[in-house]
Order: structure tokens, then C-alpha cells, then sequence
């Protein structure tokens, strides 16, 4: 799914190929925070005791794990978050 | 624990328990083993003792299977003696065991005899297990033996299966399941996950398994439900609870149906529960449900699912989602359920749900619940998990304090 390697070469402008929600999508931050990576994957949506997001990530070679409000995760290429709302049943 | 008539049924539809039974033996069948009481034994001290032999008792349907596939037998005396005050032989020379079979029954040996040929039918297999025991009682006592004539006891009717759960004797993991015969469990809503979990709970020995759903059971349902559904089941019409509970009334006693949704007014008929699985799709409502469950301190557990489509290659992501709550652990469930606003305020919403996902969010809330029981072991109590699809992930959250 990912094309990998950003073409940037590593530096200070160094962009991060990661994915969201099953879509690649490119960031410059070297840390998200939880409301950043639930704005990438729905623009415009605020969380708020209506709108819980559950937030998964998980790297290839690397940890695994949630985030829930107030955490930031450390980015890497090729990170993989997804962010849903699980409350169906 | 089956009643004395569910034993005593399956003893009249059976010859070779039936035979047993009318030569004397103290015939019992209870949790999917066969019992014959007080046989007769030589112990160490070279005096008369008596003890129960036990085998796991395998059925198809209510007939019991022959040639007996399974030669070995439990028993709950000391080890068997001669009348010379040597060990029997021909038993197998295990050690001492303690194992709990079922409720009020340890084996303490386990004997390995195979006639050449096997055992043809549990007569044959239950009376050369006594003879073998109890020829050197009668040794030393004539009168004495295993077919004592006498009746059996009564014992409790508890147990909600309509026939013996013999997949848990079979394995001898009966002591284990008991652990999960809380009194009664509730399951609010019989969508696709709540479904599945009433698939899994139904073979379980919780005694009473109350549904709550005020929807009636359609066509799409039928997609997202555990078994398969007939025509003419659709066309009746049912109502999603009197569909489940007529369909898993045929394995187990204790299902009651509540044609209804939960809401401020009715919550109340929550408050007796063991434990409640919450699969509600309203945040609302999940609210009132929670709210009311911590208050009265009863655990339950809520899942959730959420699935999108990815347009650019047409595929499927998402997450399920499943939340513990305990008496002693309820504060995270905020953080990870939605508890206010409505379906269909939300854009982004799809709705949409594939049955193997079903099927596992209620697997996860399944195995989690059987870890507050007991039955398997729990090193981290987590009381959130996430299973992430597209990067095959699971996780484990909001561990209780006693092990973080």
C-alpha cells in the first residue's frame, strides 16, 4: 500500500510517508499528536465526548499501540494509523 | 450439574446403560460422564473400601456411542489392592491425580485397561472396570459388590442445556466451564455482534441469558447472524429475540426474550445482572446502560466496531473495539466510547458491518468475559482491546493496577 521511501532525501525537511485509514498521506512532523492524526484522517472533525475515535498505530519493524487524548506518538516512515469511531455493533 | 431425570433419561435410552442400571450397578449420568457409585475395593491396610468409577461419557445426540473409543476410567478411592495386599495390576500404573472432574466429584486414579477388541459399550467397559476392583473385596467379603441395587439420589436441576455438554467431560474440563455458570447475563442488542456473542454464551452454563431488542428480524439480518436462517423463518416475520431464543432453544433452557430497546425507563431491569454485554449502536443509549451498570457495580462489557471503505482500491478498513468494565476498574470507558449524540449526525458515518467481523468483536468480548470468570488465565487484565484489520493488530489497554 505505501510507496515507501519519500522522495526527500532525510534532512531537515524531511517528510514522513505514513498511512492513515488504509489512504498514504505524507507529514513533515516528527510527532503527532492524538487530535492531529483524528483531524488527517477527518478533516474538520473536532473529538469531543461525541465523537470518540479509537486510534491504532502500528509500525513494520517497530511498537505497536493506541492512543487516546493528550498522547502523541513518535512518526517514522510507514507508520500506519487508524482511527475509527467503533460503536457499531 | 444434570438433573437425576436428564440422568435417568439418558440411562432408559440406552441399552448398555440401561443394562448397567438393571444388574445393579449405582448408575449416574451427570456433566457428560457416566458414574457407577460405591464399588467395592481392597485398600492399602488390606481392608474394605469403596469408590466411584468414572468415564467421560461419549453421546451423539442422546445415544451413547459404541465402540467406546475412550478405554480409560477415573476413580475417586485409594489404590486398589489384592486380597494378597499387592497392587492391581493391569491398571495402568499412574501415579496419584487429583483432579475435579465436575462439582463434589475429584478423581484421585486414573486406570488404563484395554481388552483386546476395546470396549464394545459402556456395560462392558463399567462392569470389567468393577470386577476387576472388586473381586478381591469379595475375596475377603462375599457379600460385598459393586451391584448394590440401590437407588440414586436426587440431585439439583441446574444445569439449562437439554443435553449434556459432553464436548467439556470429553476433554475434562468441566470443573473449568462450571466457573462460568453465573446466574444470569444479559445481552443488549441482537445485531451482528450481540448475536454471535448469544451463539457463544448459549454453550456456555450460564443459567438464565435474557435479549433485549426491540427490532424485528429481516432479511439483511439473516447476513449477519450466527446459523442459517430459513425462508420461511424470515417470512413469519419474528421479532429479532423470539428468532434467537426459538433458535437456541432447541440446545438449552434459559433464554428470555425482551421485545424491547433499553431506555431510561427500563434500565432498571438491568439491576440483578451478573454481568451485561453491551451491543448497542446509540451512544445515547450506551450511556444509560453503562451509566446505570457502574452504579450498581455490575461488570459488563461494551464493543464496537467501526468499518470504512477506502474508494482508491476498493477495500475495507477498520477496527473493533472491546471495553471491560468492572467493579473495580470504570473509569477509561469514557475514553473510548462514544456516551452523547445521535446516529446520523455524523458525515462520515457507513454503517458498515461484514459478519466475520461481527463474529470476532463478539469472540474478543466472549474470551475477555471468560477471563473476569476464570476460566482462562488473564496475566495483564486488560480492560480495552483493538483489533486493527489492515495491520493485523491487536492491543491491550488500561491494565488493571494490580499487575501495571
Amino acid at each position: 500500500m505505501s510507496n515507501g521511501k519519500s522522495e526527500q532525501a532525510p534532512g531537515q525537511n524531511k517528510s514522513y510517508s505514513i498511512i492513515v485509514n488504509g489512504r498514504p498521506k505524507e507529514v513533515t512532523q516528527k510527532k503527532l499528536s492524538y487530535l492531529e492524526v483524528v483531524q488527517i484522517a477527518f478533516p474538520g472533525e473536532q473529538p469531543s465526548p461525541q465523537r470518540i475515535y479509537t486510534v491504532t498505530f502500528s509500525n513494520p519493524h517497530g511498537k505497536d499501540g493506541t492512543m487516546v487524548e493528550g498522547q502523541e506518538e513518535v512518526i517514522k516512515d510507514g507508520i500506519i494509523f487508524n482511527v475509527t469511531k467503533t460503536d457499531q455493533s | 450439574m444434570a438433573s437425576s431425570s436428564m440422568s435417568q433419561k439418558l440411562i432408559n435410552h440406552n441399552p448398555d446403560l440401561r443394562r448397567l442400571q438393571n444388574e445393579g450397578y449405582e448408575v449416574e449420568c451427570r456433566d457428560g460422564y457416566l458414574i457407577v457409585h460405591s464399588v467395592p475395593y481392597v485398600n492399602a491396610s488390606g481392608t474394605l473400601d469403596w469408590g466411584d468409577l468414572i468415564s467421560a461419557l461419549e453421546l451423539s445426540g442422546e445415544q451413547t456411542c459404541s465402540p467406546v473409543r475412550d478405554h480409560q476410567v477415573w476413580f475417586t478411592g485409594s489404590l486398589p489392592h489384592t486380597n494378597q495386599g499387592k497392587p492391581v495390576s493391569g491398571l495402568g500404573g499412574q501415579g496419584e491425580i487429583r483432579q475435579t472432574l465436575t462439582d463434589g466429584i475429584e478423581a484421585r486414579y486414573r486406570f488404563s485397561n484395554k481388552p483386546s477388541g476395546g470396549y464394545q459399550d459402556y456395560f462392558q467397559k463399567m462392569s470389567r472396570y468393577a470386577l476387576l476392583l472388586s473381586q478381591y473385596a469379595r475375596a475377603i467379603d462375599p457379600n460385598v459388590s459393586a451391584q448394590t441395587f440401590k437407588p440414586i439420589p436426587e440431585t439439583d436441576e441446574t444445569s439449562p442445556f437439554l443435553y449434556v455438554d459432553s464436548a467439556s467431560s470429553r476433554t475434562g474440563i468441566t470443573a473449568v466451564s462450571q466457573k462460568l455458570a453465573m446466574d444470569k447475563v444479559g445481552i443488549i442488542g441482537l445485531g451482528g455482534t450481540g448475536s454471535y456473542i448469544l451463539d457463544q454464551l448459549a454453550k456456555t452454563p450460564i443459567r438464565e441469558i435474557h435479549l433485549f431488542d426491540g427490532d424485528d428480524f429481516q432479511q439483511h439480518n439473516a447476513f449477519r447472524a450466527p446459523g442459517a436462517a430459513s425462508l420461511q423463518a424470515l417470512q413469519s416475520q419474528p421479532s429479532k429475540v423470539g428468532y434467537f431464543e426459538d433458535m437456541y432453544g432447541h440446545m438449552r433452557n434459559g433464554l428470555v426474550a425482551h421485545h424491547q430497546f433499553i431506555d431510561e425507563t427500563t434500565v432498571d431491569d438491568l439491576a440483578e445482572f451478573d454481568f451485561v454485554f453491551i451491543c448497542v449502536d446509540r451512544p445515547v443509549v450506551r450511556k444509560i446502560i453503562a451509566d446505570f451498570l457502574t452504579k450498581a457495580e455490575i461488570p459488563f462489557i461494551d464493543v464496537g466496531m467501526d468499518i470504512t471503505l477506502v474508494e482508491e482500491d476498493l477495500t475495507l478498513v477498520g477496527t473493533c473495539r472491546t471495553t471491560l468494565s468492572t467493579e473495580s476498574k470504570s473509569d477509561h470507558i469514557s475514553k473510548y466510547a462514544s456516551f452523547t449524540g445521535e446516529r446520523g449526525d455524523d458525515l462520515y458515518r457507513s454503517n458498515i458491518q461484514v459478519a466475520d467481523l461481527n463474529a470476532l468483536n463478539a469472540t474478543l468480548a466472549v474470551i475477555k468475559w471468560k477471563k473476569y470468570c476464570g476460566f482462562y488465565q488473564d496475566c495483564y487484565l486488560e480492560h480495552q482491546s483493538c483489533y486493527s484489520i489492515n495491520t493485523h493488530q491487536l492491543t491491550r489497554d488500561e491494565l488493571s493496577e494490580e499487575v501495571s
